[in-house]
């Protein structure tokens, strides 16, 4: 009975919280049988996956004022973002379909899954259910990770670590203001707990943004009911988001909301041209509970519960054509559990165990006219996934480390699907790595894809699709060759099975979801870092893709060539520093076969270098040539490719309290 | 014997599982704290080559970004290490910062930091501590990391030699990961 009686003494008495002091004069042996406080103990930060991972830093965010996911993923080797006016989409690679509602990306925020149960979405913009000011930095993994993260991790994943209260101890309060009558107020607080024998942190952030936006200029609908082809006025955004977080002993608990309004200028689904009523309405909420426990010296376990709601409103005005309005609604209820064994009991080994299962309670689509209602779509599903995963991360020698991950899943109307990856790594000195990296991905067609229609109007049922696969390899190397000058190199090849994209039925003239050709794709990217004197910083990158599909040609929105410059540093004596960010895209084809051009955009940000009394300044211009470029366009849209914003400028104040 | 190392076993597995049981050892402190206690502990386990003198009577520790553990190691800063007080100072990363430095702490965010440490590293003593289980991978001598919960330590001596730096036979002996 002995060992009950001391677990029992040891779990009453439930450790004592030391204090810095008492660290500060513990000897080293001592320090490392202090227990860590806080979830993040078990987590496997995403930057110590076996691939070629790209952090966007919170400096970083500063330094080129970062308004979203999506522009700070922009800096990025080898991505691209795009934007439809109603939502922002990532390419990475020579993958970017236009329209797929980015779901071949996985979006984690704080190593939790984002993406909804309906579209499948990452949603990477204002959209999302993340606010900039929350992030602390940007992860961003390419290549399938479906080995620990299931369906969706085709292409990459994109984690946004979010503040903490022990990095911020006190308060942060921002203002912006500025073009096309945009105004934010941000409010983001949190500090360290210690009380009793436990410690932890409270983190909550709020914000609220409201963009009047401006007129857009569509060329193809010169014309149109003898208008000049402007949507005047139809361009407004306004978002409100808020999260809270608290970590406590093993416990952990947070919350998310988010509510975006978009209107949507580009009349698209051939709604009314310069008609107000067009809008989007995108709804997050998140709750999660977890508790991580040492089962003993070498296991640890963390359990975790969560829930979600997604809701979509949108609506499509069709007055001037057919005399109706159409709403489509999307209404969305999930919850699950995850449970994670970490073992690291043999040595140079460590062994990750876990299962997660997710239940889809609600997964609803309907569209009908508003007056008189008429029901088109009515459509009422549930499912449920279960997936295991096993992975070893394995030093078998000095300097070489290997990555061995298997994961199966099992979905309602699937059956098993099975992802493995192997990464080999080696650092032959100290400053240079080098990665191979085999890893195979897929994907279920969402709800969206699989049941999705409008009565047979334009859009029919999509029956019999098949899950998209990938498989990819990898090879790449990073090398600091001098303390000031780093460089980093891969080469990829990809081959994709089973895309599902939506196409137009020559039968039938109906718009429907099918599985696709093989496609392919061959690519390499360079990157190169340089401190250069006077604190100036300089980093650029170039990525140079070619993607084909077996049934001939190239696919839509992949550019054969990305390049990216980045410089900041101090300017001069003033006290005030710089980011510029330049992006050049190669031209692209849109949805209709039609070439958009290649452009170059820039975005210059100055900043009081030191945070001053009385709060710090920063001053953004994005798009500094203000000339409209254009991104390809997507099958719903009359026009080849969408105009982008032109010169906007951005004023912003940060204040912080201890 | 081995009965009672399975219960025991078992106990701690069923209890923790239940939830009952979130600190079975001694002391709980917060992960920045005990890490920034690691790192300055650690400092004074490697010996910097004789005849090398900083030009002040101060101890670099830089740092590349603010974060919780710098904020930490700062509460640090004034104590003595080798006779020398201990500076804590944030740089940018230039050569020249680089050069007034004798050891850089750098945060797992920073994989590209850590790479141009361990070039500096190649040509001055610069102790290169590294946060994350694969520290080492991208250039540190020493990697500070949680396994179970706990701070553990990672050391590459080979790393360290390179550098004109000598580990304690103490500190390799508390190594998780030694690579010689």
């Amino acid at each position: 009975m002995r060992p009950f009686i001391v677990l029992f003494a040891l779990s009453l008495a439930s450790g004592s919280a030391a204090s810095t002091d008492g660290l500060s004069s513990m000897s080293l042996e001592d320090l490392l049988r202090v227990e860590v406080a806080g979830a993040s103990r078990y987590a496997q930060p995403l930057s110590e996956a076996p691939s070629a991972v790209s952090i966007v830093a919170a400096e970083d965010i500063r330094r080129f004022g970062f308004r979203t996911l999506a522009e700070s993923l922009q800096s990025v080797r080898g991505v691209y973002a795009t934007n439809d006016r109603a939502y922002s989409y990532l390419g990475i690679r020579g993958f970017g379909r236009p329209g797929d509602y980015n779901s071949r990306i996985l979006l984690l925020v704080d190593g939790d899954r984002r993406n909804d149960t309906i579209y499948d979405q990452a949603m990477v913009g204002h959209e999302g259910p993340v606010e900039m000011d929350w992030v602390k930095r940007v992860e961003f993994v390419p290549g399938p990770s479906s080995a620990i993260y299931g369906g969706n991790a085709l292409f990459g994943i994109v984690n946004a670590v979010l503040w903490s209260g022990t990095d911020l101890e006190g308060s942060r309060v921002t203002a912006e203001a500025g073009s096309a009558g945009m105004a934010r107020l941000g409010l983001l607080a949190g500090r360290g707990i210690k009380t009793g024998g436990q410690a932890g942190d409270w983190t909550v952030g709020l914000s609220v943004y409201r963009k009047r936006g401006g007129d857009v200029h569509f060329p193809e609908f010169v014309g149109v009911g003898g208008g000049d082809g402007i949507a005047r006025g139809l361009d407004g955004e306004r978002y409100a988001k808020a999260f809270a977080k608290l970590n406590l002993g093993g416990w952990h608990t947070s919350i998310a909301l988010s509510s975006r309004h978009k209107d949507v200028p580009t009349a698209y689904f051939s709604t009314d041209f310069n008609a107000p009523g067009n809008f989007t309405l995108d709804q997050h909420a998140y709750a999660d509970i977890g508790h991580a426990a040492t089962l003993s010296e070498n296991l640890t376990r963390d359990v975790r519960l969560h829930v979600g709601t997604y809701r979509y409103d949108g609506e499509y005005v069709f007055l001037s054509s057919s005399s109706v309005v159409g709403r489509d609604e999307a209404r969305a209820q999930w919850w699950g559990a995850e449970y994670r064994l970490t073992w690291t009991g043999l040595e140079g080994h460590k062994l990750l165990l876990g299962a997660e299962a997710q239940r889809n309670g609600r997964v609803d689509q309907r569209y009908f006219d508003l007056s008189p209602r008429t029901n088109h779509l009515d459509s009422r599903h549930r499912g449920s996934s279960v997936g295991f995963f096993v992975q070893d991360e394995w030093r078998f020698a000095p300097r070489w480390m290997t990555n061995l991950g298997l994961r199966a899943d099992r979905i309602t109307n699937f059956g098993t699907a099975l992802s493995p990856r192997a990464a080999l790594i080696h650092h032959p000195i100290p400053e240079a790595s080098m990665k191979l990296i085999h890893g195979r991905a897929f994907r279920p067609p969402n709800a969206y894809e699989r049941f999705y229609h409008d009565g047979n109007n334009t859009q029919k049922p999509s029956a019999g699709l098949r899950p998209e696969r990938i498989a990819t390899t990898e090879l790449a190397a990073d090398m600091a060759v001098t303390p000031t000058l780093r460089l980093g190199a891969s080469v990829y090849r990809y081959r994709m099975r089973n895309l599902v994209e939506q196409i137009t039925d020559p039968a039938d003239g109906l718009l429907v979801f099918v599985n696709q050709s093989p496609i392919h794709a061959r690519g390499a990217e360079l990157e190169a870092e340089a401190m250069l004197t006077g604190g100036w910083r300089l980093r650029g990158s170039i990525a140079a893709q070619r993607t084909h599909q077996d049934s001939g040609g190239e696919p839509a929105n992949s550019p054969r060539r990305l390049s990216k410059l980045l410089a900041d540093g101090p300017l001069f004596d003033t006290g005030w520093a710089f980011g510029l960010n330049l992006q050049s895209i190669g031209s692209r084809l849109s949805a209709n076969g039609s070439r958009v051009p290649a452009h170059v955009a820039g975005n210059l940000v100055l900043r009081q270098g030191e945070a001053a009394k009385g709060g710090e300044w920063s001053v953004g211009l994005y798009n500094l040539s203000g000339r409209r470029h254009l991104d390809p366009s997507s099958s719903e849209h009359v026009q080849n490719a969408l105009p982008q914003d032109g010169r906007q400028i951005r004023v912003r104040w940060e204040s912080a309290l201890q | 014997m081995f009965l009672s190392r399975l219960l025991l076993w078992l106990c701690y597995g069923v209890l923790g599982t239940a939830g009952l049981s979130s600190a079975v050892f001694a002391e709980v402190a917060p992960e920045a704290e005990v890490k920034a206690a690691v790192v300055f502990n650690l400092l004074s386990f490697i010996q910097w080559p004789i005849g090398w003198q900083p030009t002040s009577r101060s101890l670099h520790l830089c740092t590349f970004e603010a974060s919780s553990i710098e904020r930490e190691l700062s509460r640090h800063s004034g104590k003595p290490v080798h006779g020398l007080f201990l500076v804590i100072r944030r740089i940018a990363g230039s050569a020249e910062e680089l050069e007034q430095c004798q050891a850089v702490f750098v945060e797992s965010a920073n994989p590209s930091a850590l790479a141009r440490a361990a070039a500096t590293a190649s040509s001055q003593p610069l102790l290169v501590v590294g946060e994350g289980a694969w520290a080492l991978e991208r250039g540190a001598m020493i990697g500070v990391s949680l396994v179970s919960g706990r701070v553990a330590l990672d050391v590459d001596t080979v790393a360290l030699r390179r550098s004109r730096l000598v580990a304690s036979s103490k500190l390799l002996r508390l190594a998780r990961t030694l690579i010689e």
